[in-house]
């Protein structure tokens, strides 16, 4: 307002006394509280939406089947038992053999571990490899390991079953972690090429002065910090081969079926009455590894996609 | 403690050609300081001694043996790194003893290694703390105590000091350098810092764009600089570069250095002012031609001011000051030569350094001495130093006259 201000005096200046605070401070309040109340209301909304489904299983699984007959999908269990679940594990009728999801159970595992093993520990491998130790044609080699990232299943089915009769492989335990082993490298061989292009060169440069060669600096040194990375390619992989219908399906024959193939059958094999709370049983125990994997390690998978490699 | 010798060093980057033949001798027991701008190779050469990288020709030899086939590990060197490179996920401990552990060293020797670099860095209380846990000058501490335990033939440091404060990067120079005068081994020492250059080595190579441009103790360098690059490079202000003219042959040559428009006797500038000064009594008789034109080289220290002209070689002259500048020790005057005195190697100001208590202020005329004897004189043109060979080195000196690897 003075003679050298820049500001014109037809714009109208905004007089900040403690009244004009006092009334802005609560308008704002408010209009803030209003908002937070908006967005819980939505997330609450967009969890139960996502939590559904889960829920009626539980607690359909949880029913006996006049219960289920007579009340609708979210009444709760009047008399929960576990009844459902033994059958499902022990019991139940998968085409022609009546033992349960149980041994299927325990050949996911048998499939999963080596998988996960084999993938984790070789895409660490290559992404060191292939960003430590260049070699020309680096670029070209991971641009095709990528491509495998994108090939959908079905494509892979032909060929790969006509290299696992080659191999001698069908039908086999190994047949199908071979199948899982090579298709999951492209993923982790990405995920560590990424985590490890971070590491400082002069962390290599520094232990070859130190006299450490291939194999020691990769043991002694990257490795023990590439825990993040690790955890991500661990979760990804088991929740991806655990969770794997199709080549389940078309790699593996009767006893070495995955629990993912058996609850397809188990659901489709009926002698007469449906039993839904059978199959709802059936389909929480199959899910029940990488449910609990989410849960207990998820923070850990967030965390480990946002590290970086090394500070310092 | 071991002799380094370079040899015809070359190296390429497929059809690009980062080294010119590097020739550096260093003596058993040298701190040898590579020196440069960003890109001038300094870091190329230290990786090819270290071996991380290869000499596409040329040799490599310490303690004359050729090595520039064996793998760093095996050339019994040590490397300091600028970010420290310490191995994250060990102890400081750990991160110390990792080469003597991988090459078999004992657990027990091992430990005891460790225990006596630490004594001589200080750093004990910090043996089982991670890297991530100390702060940058103990990281430093560590980084050099992993280079100390191995008891190398050769220390080479990286700008082991760029990342450091101000402050701290004070104190770490003088503790190198005194880890240097207790131990005595060779050390290779890569810095684009002219300070750390001139107080830590015994001799400093300078560097640009790949070639060597002058190879000499910090006196040679600072007092006789072989070309423009180094005189402007190396000590803060940078050297005075005066353009001017040889007049005359002989006994008769002299320079005309122009002034610019500006001077006491003439405040409108409508003539331009040269003025006459004798030619510098170092300059080789061979380069004086009529018509040369030369950059005249002054460091700021080397005027004096007063009435009365020291004695010994001097040109004197007046002119105006523009702008002084306190530094707390002396008083920087800049004095503007104006129009004539721009060229690519200043900007037409002539940097004098006066005493601290001398006052004084913009506008005064100073009548300034400067002394010939110490002056520098440079081809406009190619840049190169004009002096005899013989007076590269200046009277009490203590190397003999290192040879200055002129490149073109």
């Amino acid at each position: 307002m003075s003679a050298g201000a820049p500001f014109p005096e037809s714009v109208p200046r905004r007089v900040l006394d403690a009244d004009a605070v006092d009334t802005l401070v609560r308008r704002r309040a408010r209009s803030h509280r209003i908002g937070r109340w908006v967005i819980h209301a939505l997330l609450l909304i967009l969890a139960a939406f996502f939590l559904m489904p889960l829920v009626v299983m539980v607690m359909t699984s949880l029913k006996s089947m006049p219960e289920i007959r007579t009340g609708t999908l979210l009444s709760l269990p009047q008399a929960p038992n576990l009844d459902a679940w033994r059958s499902a594990w022990s019991e139940a009728c998968i085409s022609i053999s009546c033992e349960g999801l149980s041994g299927n159970f325990v050949n996911s595992f048998i499939i999963v571990i080596p998988s996960v093993v084999l993938s984790v520990g070789f895409g660490a491998l290559n992404g060191y490899v292939l960003t430590k130790w260049r070699f020309p044609g680096a670029n070209f080699v991971f641009g095709l390991l990528l491509f495998g990232c994108f090939i959908p299943f079905q494509i892979v089915l032909i060929p790969m079953a006509s290299t696992l009769g080659f191999l001698g492989l069908s039908g086999s335990y190994a047949g199908l972690v071979l199948v899982h082993f090579v298709y999951g490298i492209s993923f982790t061989t990405l995920f560590f090429r990424n985590f490890y292009v971070s590491v400082p060169d002069d962390l290599m440069k520094s232990a070859k002065i130190d006299g450490a060669g291939f194999w020691a600096i990769f043991v002694r040194i990257l490795l023990p910090l590439s825990w993040p990375i690790v955890i991500v390619s661990v979760i990804w992989q088991f929740t991806n081969v655990w969770n794997d219908f199709l080549f389940g399906v078309s790699f593996a024959a009767g006893d070495a079926q995955p629990v993912t193939v058996a609850l397809n059958n188990l659901v489709n094999t009926s002698t007469g009455v449906k039993l839904y709370n059978v199959d709802m049983a059936g389909a929480v125990i199959a899910a029940l590894p990488t449910i609990l994997v989410y849960v207990v390690a998820g923070r850990y998978f967030m965390r480990g996609l946002m590290s970086g490699a090394v500070k310092g | 403690m071991a002799g380094l010798t370079i040899r015809g060093a070359r190296k390429d980057y497929g059809r690009t050609r980062v080294l010119h033949e590097i020739d550096v001798d260093v003596a058993d027991g040298e701190f040898l300081v590579l020196v440069g701008p960003s890109g001038c190779g300094k870091s190329t050469l230290l990786n090819m001694i270290a071996g991380l990288e290869t000499v596409t020709e040329g040799s490599i030899l310490i303690d004359d043996v050729v090595v520039d086939k064996l793998d760093p590990a095996d050339r019994d060197i040590a490397m300091v790194f600028q970010s420290y490179a310490l191995y994250p996920t060990m102890t400081v401990a750990k991160n110390i003893a990792f080469g003597l552990e991988m090459r078999g060293v004992a657990k027990a020797e091992r430990a005891k290694a460790v225990e006596r670099v630490a004594k001589l860095l200080q750093i004990e209380p910090l043996l089982n703390r991670k890297p991530a846990q100390l702060s940058g000058g103990q990281r430093q501490r560590v980084a050099m105590g992993r280079a100390l335990v191995r008891d190398p033939k050769i220390f080479l440091f990286d700008e082991p000091l760029s990342n450091l404060d101000a402050k701290l990067r004070v104190e770490m120079r003088t503790e190198i350098k005194k880890l240097h005068a207790r131990l005595g081994t060779t050390i290779v020492y890569v810095t684009h810092d002219q300070i750390e250059a001139m107080t830590m080595a015994t001799r400093i190579a300078v560097m640009n764009g790949g070639y060597l441009q002058q190879l000499g103790t910090p006196k040679q360098i600072y007092d006789r600089p072989a070309n423009v690059f180094v005189a402007t490079f190396m000590g803060s202000p940078p050297m005075n570069l005066l353009p001017a003219t040889v007049r005359g042959e002989g006994v008769e040559a002299h320079l005309e250095v122009a002034l610019g428009r500006d001077g006491p006797t003439d405040p409108a500038g409508t003539v331009a002012r040269i003025a006459r000064a004798p030619l510098p009594p170092n300059v080789a008789p061979e380069q004086v031609r009529d018509g040369r034109s030369v950059l005249l080289g002054l460091r700021p220290e080397w005027f004096s001011e007063g009435t009365t002209a020291p004695p010994g070689p001097v040109w004197s002259f007046s002119h105006p000051v523009e702008v002084t500048e306190p530094t707390g020790p002396d008083v920087m005057a800049l004095l503007s030569f104006g129009e004539a005195g721009i060229t690519e190697h200043g900007n037409g100001e002539l940097t004098v350094r006066l005493d601290a208590d001398h006052g004084a202020r913009p506008g005064d005329v100073l009548h300034l001495h400067a002394d010939l004897a110490k002056a520098s004189l440079f081809d406009a043109e190619s840049g190169q130093s004009l002096l005899r060979p013989s007076a590269r080195t200046l009277p009490g000196a203590d190397d003999d006259s290192a040879a200055s690897a002129d490149a073109a």
